[in-house]
């Protein structure tokens, strides 16, 4: 992968998060100075502000320490493309989907008797997606 | 399928560290030492880069398991 390239797409998508980020807490502010803050638009533009904002600035942060040594930072790069960490990712990824299609249907059957909100239902999955991914990872490294 | 290999050997052989034999042929360490104990078959490529740096074929370096050959 072209180094300079991939510098120019972390900057630019630092910079689209930064945006967001910034746009979301300028809402939160106005609605917060009006009196309109309610539940809802707190929680939306509230997780829309502490999500984007500090992950542009993160990655702008990364970005300089980049810059200031590149060597290093070609080098890790290299290695995060190379074959053997690709096949690791694949692998994992594709066996933490298999785990979390019987998960779903799992969920699906207890739904029928014990009624789940949806709004438990997906950050429950999305935080069992990412464990079990790098559960595997983490197995996999060790196995192969 | 497992396919054995000479890597540990050859590498010994011509004096190389496991970090040599991975910079020349641009992966890690801990991909030499999974290719050595047998724990992960190379692709095509990495197999050609390392027959490449001891000046043998692939067919020099790995072999396939006998019982999986016939």
């Amino acid at each position: 992968m072209n180094f300079e390239k991939h510098l120019k797409g972390q900057i630019l998508m630092a910079i689209a998060y930064m945006i967001i980020g910034a746009a979301a807490l300028i809402v939160l502010v106005t609605l917060l100075i009006t009196g309109k803050l309610e539940g809802k638009l707190a929680g939306i533009f509230g997780g829309l502000t502490f999500g984007f904002l500090p992950l542009g600035i993160g990655l702008i942060i990364d970005y300089y320490r980049v810059k200031r040594n590149p060597d290093k930072w070609k080098k890790r790069l290299e290695l995060n493309n190379e074959e053997r960490n690709i096949f690791l990712r694949n692998k994992s990824a594709y066996e933490a989907f298999s785990l979390m299609m019987f998960l779903i249907l799992g969920l699906w059957l207890v739904n029928m008797w014990v009624n789940i909100s949806t709004s438990l239902l997906f950050p429950v999955l999305l935080g069992m997606t990412s464990i079990s991914y790098f559960t595997i990872l983490t197995i996999n490294t060790k196995k192969y | 399928m497992k396919i054995e290999n000479q890597i540990k050997q050859l590498r010994e052989q011509n004096g190389y560290t496991q970090q040599d034999l991975a910079e020349k042929v641009t992966v890690s360490r801990q991909t030499i030492i999974s290719l050595e104990s047998g724990r992960y078959n190379p692709s095509i490529i990495l197999a050609y880069k390392i027959a490449r740096v001891f000046n043998l074929t692939i067919e020099g370096v790995f072999e396939f398991d006998k019982e999986n050959r016939e």
